[in-house]
């Protein structure tokens, strides 16, 4: 195959940054609502 | 002293449903609608993730530098859990860029890891606020811990102006920053939409980890009511 100087394919990697972010975005406004509700006395259900 | 419960705002909570939506929106838009860029191809895509979490992560530092100086010159309670809460949402935004990053780098450059000065500098922010919180843990009396703190994020901070000139100031692998004027007008409607969505939620994640902050103080002083001739005011 003739080179053409664009990078073809890489779809996983970009899947991986989505799903990481999400995951991590998600996981960190999760961690803040228990423990927000802890620090106010309320344990979370 | 004010012991009541702390929360965020509805105005906040309210910025931060708008920032996912506006995250989804900005997603697909980049996934979907986007062009790829010319020599990078689809890979390019992972651009409307990590340049976002980049400029925010920024941006929650220089806030929690700012903070850090109003805890110092203040000594108050509010400027010390908003200091804490902005090292936390911005090492969290630091992650994200260094992994988004790195998953950029294996496509394009054919490597995780370089000890290139961006990546390099951005790392050392990591560790460096990372040990802020690690240190912030072992000190007990609430008012050494603000001042120690606020100090070491003022220092910190130093690193953050380093790693956005770093590009132009010396040889990187990492490109210089683009403009609205070197993007495609369908790359910077994704990036501007994520980079607000970004900002609206790490606004919501810096309010809400402030409060955990202050109801925790606030749990302290009735626990330990000595603690209330030493505390710093609200």
């Amino acid at each position: 195959m003739r080179p053409t100087g664009v990078i073809v394919g890489g779809w996983e990697y970009i899947i991986a940054a989505y799903i990481i972010t999400s995951v991590v975005l998600i996981g960190y406004a999760t961690s803040l609502i228990l423990r927000w509700r802890s620090s106010r006395g309320n344990p979370p259900r | 002293m004010n012991n009541s419960i702390s929360g965020p705002s509805k105005f906040t909570h309210g910025l931060g449903v708008l920032g996912l939506l506006l995250l989804l929106t900005g997603s697909v838009m980049g996934l979907t609608w986007a062009p790829p860029e010319q020599h990078m191809g689809e890979v390019s895509r992972i651009v409307f993730v990590h340049v976002p979490s980049a400029w925010n992560c920024l941006l929650i530092f220089t806030f929690a530098c700012g903070f850090a100086v109003w805890s110092l010159w203040s000594g108050s309670r509010k400027a010390d859990s908003y200091m804490v809460a902005s090292i936390e949402v911005g090492i969290v935004l630091n992650g994200l860029l260094l992994v988004t990053g790195m998953l950029f780098a294996r496509p394009t450059w054919g490597i995780w890891w370089d000890w290139d000065v961006r990546m390099t500098t951005s790392l050392i922010s990591l560790i460096f606020f990372g040990g802020v919180l690690a240190m912030r843990a072992l000190i007990d009396d609430p008012k050494q811990r603000a001042t120690w703190s606020a100090v070491a994020a003022v220092i910190g901070y130093v690193d953050v102006p380093l790693i956005y000139f770093c590009v132009r100031w010396w040889r990187s692998l990492h490109q210089v920053q683009s403009t609205p004027d070197t993007m495609s007008p369908g790359i910077v409607l994704p990036m501007r939409i994520n980079a607000f969505a970004i900002l609206f939620l790490a606004i919501w994640f810096l309010s809400m980890r402030a409060s955990i902050e202050r109801n925790r103080l606030a749990a302290q002083d009735v626990d330990q009511p000595d603690r209330l001739l030493e505390g710093g005011t609200l």
